[in-house]
């Protein structure tokens, strides 16, 4: 096969030497813009664990403009008799150029999202205060690279079809965003819907203990095919265009981007042969045949016809006539954008109405007809509860006959779990009593526990304790790997904030968090407690500025109330010293007490001091060399003050 | 050889801008192809260079169908009458363009040639005149050494010296490459001095096509008067296109078709025996006549 057949490289470079600035301008707007979002994080002087989310959210700008502007300089002249004439006469066939705009374009694409996947890397590389994981940057450079591509082969089959931009765009709209409408309608209607719906239980491993439908007939009904009340919405899972969708949880998931190579693919075939076949004629105008344009234009009132009907059932008749003239101004507008022209006025205000009327009911029978029905849930597969993935039988019935039992006289308290069928997902508002707490959290002990068994920690990315960031070094790495054995001599439920660890690793493109004690061995334990008192004592010596000193509640009794509040005055004023003692008493031993000392410097900075006693002492010193001082006194009495009037 | 059969074109299903039409142009001619606004002209043009594709009916180039086919394209060019230039490009950004696309394209002919015109080369297109527009329109045609070249509307805009001048180089560019030129104009007076071939395309047809010494050489604008009266019976033996008696002085347009008129009006004893050219509009307009259209309506 002739290569110079398929891709015309001199056309191409033509083509786009022609609108040089202008891509220079739109491919280059999204790097310089992520880099200023960079520069922004960075200047904040926070570690920084980025997201697929954060990564994403100046790319996301870009995903139609940037590929319109791509495409419309590349197939533009369609829309132009003119151009039209000055291209199509030219030695290069429909199919060259076709093929060489689209690959091109792609060949763009790829540079454009190389070009910020190397931003984003250059940036993790030279500065520490930002984290962004290799793979987390494979995935992004992945699914901004097929997203935008996606949409640019779009743009190119939706120029093939039309005649001019705006139907065009229309058309695209059409395209990529009517799955993710309906999926965000459908979950509006789930959402909105505070009815109850039911769960079966046909075995008595799950039928509740107590239950009671306090005269309700439906409820009754329902008990009579052993289906029980349980509050949920119906979570239409979304995995077609995920880039696409405003409520997606997960930004990268892999059927999305199946879905969306398969789809380019299919829409760049379907491209290249409109292309093939498109009468060049047909320009300046929506589409030639008149049949099409009505199509069309009765698609885009699809959610128009959402807004008359949200109209209509909050003002009743005036709605109608609202909806009736909005819908006929809308149709004669976009006929005047799309056309320049309103032809057959009286046939366009005909196929409108009776498109709008078929829209309108379709809402009225999904929202008031079918909602009305309260739908049972058969055979729960699995129960995710904090990300804790339950699929074992048993389990499943205990917590279902757990939550579906109503004692009145009982605590309990609600938390979303997710229920998943054979083929959906629904959100669930359980109640859960004590009981049932304590099982979850035993659960929630043992898994989290196997989780960090199990776990490779040669792909550690991030670690955080105390609020900030540790530095991954390969000394933690075994360190944490040759004693994950002692995780079973920990109770996760007991553990305090200030003995948790948290480990971040990006795997199966998202975080996994784990939890690790930090007193999991002495030599983990000082490598981390030393790492932050010496960030500690580094932000004290450098720093101009008064940082504010909090003394972490301690319940020892060791210092009074009074102490906890003088203790900023009383450190501020004697920094030095406190910073020389914290030098010469930097070894720290899990065994041993100790407290914490924090300051808030746009990041958290904590120093552990071990001998809380020892520390006391040092402290009385401090306290009596500023105790005549004017300002120590105000504090002590403003304090006094308080105490007498509580 | 440009051969073109049966061709149909309509756009909108319903009335046919092309209709059957069928044409050969042969090599290394300049063919001028006449008719009213809407007659069509600007669609063949579009078809021959496969902008448009036709309903039905093919058109041969060198024994090729022209449709989409690159290589073929590569001895084309085409000036629409309706000129497009990228936006902030100048004439040498143009004829990169076109260096790019075509093989022959020589760029020493447009810097020369826009030297000879005083166009500055490196000034943006969007800034010139419309006759400017079209000298660099015109030029980069030219300069692809292509063996067809299709010209609409060649020469709207420009000043009667550069129209001589580019006549010029369309004779010049016909004895170096062989090239075949077809273009189209209202103005028959222009296509008069430079084409070999014309053609009539009237509502979707070519009405007839002849060449232009023919045309001139078979028809005569005779201005007689005889002793005797006499009427356009008198000249029953000649083929008369046009009969108009003023007084006693009849003015005739003769289709010759071999017949020698001359010999045998003398023999008639005029009083009056004038022979006058005819222009190439004339020559259509009593063609026209002939064939029974109205001629207003055709042009």
């Amino acid at each position: 096969m002739n290569l110079k057949a398929l891709f015309n490289i001199n056309y191409f470079k033509e083509n786009i030497r022609k609108s040089k600035g202008l891509l220079a301008f739109l491919l280059g707007i999204i790097p310089l813009l992520n880099i200023i979002y960079l520069i922004i994080l960075i200047t904040s002087k926070k570690s920084n664990l980025l997201y697929l989310n954060n990564l994403s959210i100046i790319t996301y700008i870009g995903i139609i403009f940037i590929p319109l502007a791509l495409s419309i300089t590349l197939f533009g002249f369609v829309f132009k008799r003119k151009s039209v004439d000055f291209i199509m006469s030219k030695p290069i066939n429909r199919k060259t150029i076709f093929i060489t705009n689209t690959i091109g374009g792609i060949l763009i694409l790829l540079i454009f999202s190389l070009i910020n996947t190397l931003i984003f890397g250059l940036f993790s590389l030279i500065f520490n205060s930002i984290t962004i994981p290799f793979a987390l940057l494979i995935d992004y450079f992945i699914l901004w690279f097929i997203s935008y591509t996606f949409i640019f082969v779009v743009i190119n089959l939706a120029i093939s079809l039309t005649g001019n931009l705006i139907t065009s765009l229309v058309v695209l709209l059409l395209i990529v965003l009517i799955v993710p409408y309906f999926n965000i309608v459908n979950n509006l209607i789930e959402e909105s819907s505070s009815k109850a719906n039911y769960v079966t239980c046909n075995n008595d491993d799950c039928k509740p203990t107590e239950y009671y439908c306090y005269g309700d007939t439906s409820c009754e009904e329902h008990l009579k095919n052993n289906e029980y009340r349980l509050y949920y919405n119906e979570k239409m899972s979304y995995k077609f265009i995920a880039p696409l969708s405003i409520a997606n949880e997960d930004l990268y998931n892999n059927i999305s981007i199946i879905k969306m190579i398969i789809l380019s693919i299919i829409y760049g075939f379907v491209g290249y042969l409109t292309f093939k076949k498109r009468k060049m004629e047909n320009n300046e105008t929506s589409f030639k045949s008149n049949k099409i344009h009505q199509l069309i234009k009765g698609l885009t009132l699809i959610p128009i016809c959402f807004i008359t009907y949200v109209i209509i059932i909050s003002t009743d008749t005036i709605g109608w006539l609202i909806s009736v003239v909005g819908i006929i101004i809308y149709s004669f507008v976009y006929d005047l954008i799309t056309r320049k022209e309103i032809t057959r006025p009286l046939k366009t205000i005909i196929i409108s109405l009776i498109i709008f009327i078929c829209f309108y009911s379709l809402y009225y029978l999904k929202f008031d007809v079918l909602l009305k029905d309260s739908k049972a849930i058969n055979n729960i597969n699995s129960i995710t509860y904090k990300e804790m993935e339950i699929t074992d039988k048993k389990t499943i019935n205990y917590i279902l006959k757990s939550i579906l039992t109503r004692t009145s006289n009982q605590y309990s308290y609600n938390d979303l779990m997710t229920f998943e069928t054979d083929n959906k997902l629904y959100k669930v508002d359980a109640s859960i009593n004590e009981e049932l707490s304590l099982y979850l959290n035993n659960l929630l002990n043992n898994w989290q526990k196997e989780n960090s068994y199990n776990f490779n920690y040669q792909k550690v990315d991030y670690i955080i304790y105390n609020n900030s960031s540790i530095p991954i070094t390969n000394k933690i790495k075994k360190l944490l790997n040759e004693n994950k054995n002692n995780i079973n001599e920990f109770n996760y439920s007991n553990l305090e904030e200030s003995e948790k660890i948290y480990i971040y690793s990006y795997q199966n493109h998202k975080y996994e968090e784990l939890i690790i004690p930090i007193k999991l061995s002495q030599e983990l334990y000082n490598e981390i407690i030393i790492y932050q008192n010496n960030q500690f004592i580094n932000l004290l010596e450098k720093t101009t500025y008064k940082p504010y000193y909090q003394l972490q509640p301690y319940d020892n009794n060791i210092f009074t109330e009074e102490q906890y509040n003088i203790f900023n005055y009383v450190i501020n004023s004697n920094k030095n010293a406190f910073i020389d003692y914290l030098k010469n008493n930097n070894q720290v031993t899990m065994t041993e007490e100790s407290l914490n000392v924090v300051v808030y410097f746009n990041e958290t900075y904590t120093v552990t001091i071990s001998n809380p006693e020892k520390f006391k002492e040092e402290f009385l010193k401090y306290q009596e060399k500023v105790k005549d001082e004017k300002e120590y006194i105000n504090l002590i009495n403003s304090y006094k003050n308080i105490e007498s009037y509580e | 050889m440009i051969e073109i059969n049966n061709l149909s074109k309509t756009f909108n299903r319903q009335d046919y801008v092309l209709e059957n039409l069928n044409c050969q142009i042969k090599d290394k001619a300049i063919y001028g192809l006449v008719g009213a606004n809407g007659a069509g002209k600007s669609t063949l043009l579009r078809i021959i260079n496969s902008i448009y594709q036709a309903d039905t009916g093919t058109v041969l180039i060198d024994g090729q169908n022209v449709y989409d086919n690159e290589s073929l394209k590569q001895e084309m060019a085409f000036v629409p009458d309706d000129l497009f230039f990228y936006p902030s490009y100048t004439l040498m950004d143009m004829a990169q363009f076109y260096k790019a696309l075509y093989k022959k394209f020589d760029m020493n002919y447009v810097i020369n040639t826009a030297n000879v015109l005083k166009l500055n080369i490196n000034a943006k297109i969007s800034s010139f005149s419309k006759g400017m527009k079209r000298q660099c329109a015109l030029i980069c045609a030219l300069a692809t050494n292509a063996k067809y070249l299709f010209f609409d509307e060649t020469f709207d805009g420009l000043d009667p010296v550069v129209r001589k001048y580019f006549k010029k180089l369309l004779s010049e560019a016909m004895s170096k490459n062989d090239t075949t030129i077809i273009m189209t104009s209202h103005n028959l007076r222009e296509l008069e001095d430079i084409c070999d071939n014309l053609g009539l395309l009237y509502k979707g047809n070519i009405l007839f096509e002849s060449d232009i010494d023919t045309l001139k050489t078979n028809m005569y604008k005779v201005q007689i008067s005889l002793k005797e009266d006499f009427n356009k019976k008198t000249f029953k033996k000649l083929k008369i296109l046009s009969y108009k008696k003023v007084g006693s002085v009849a003015t005739i347009i003769i289709d010759e078709n071999g017949f020698n008129s001359k010999e045998y009006l003398e023999s008639l004893n005029p009083v009056i025996l004038d022979y006058l050219p005819l222009t190439l509009e004339e020559v259509f307009i009593y063609q026209m006549e002939a064939l029974g259209y109205e001629f207003e309506s055709v042009i």
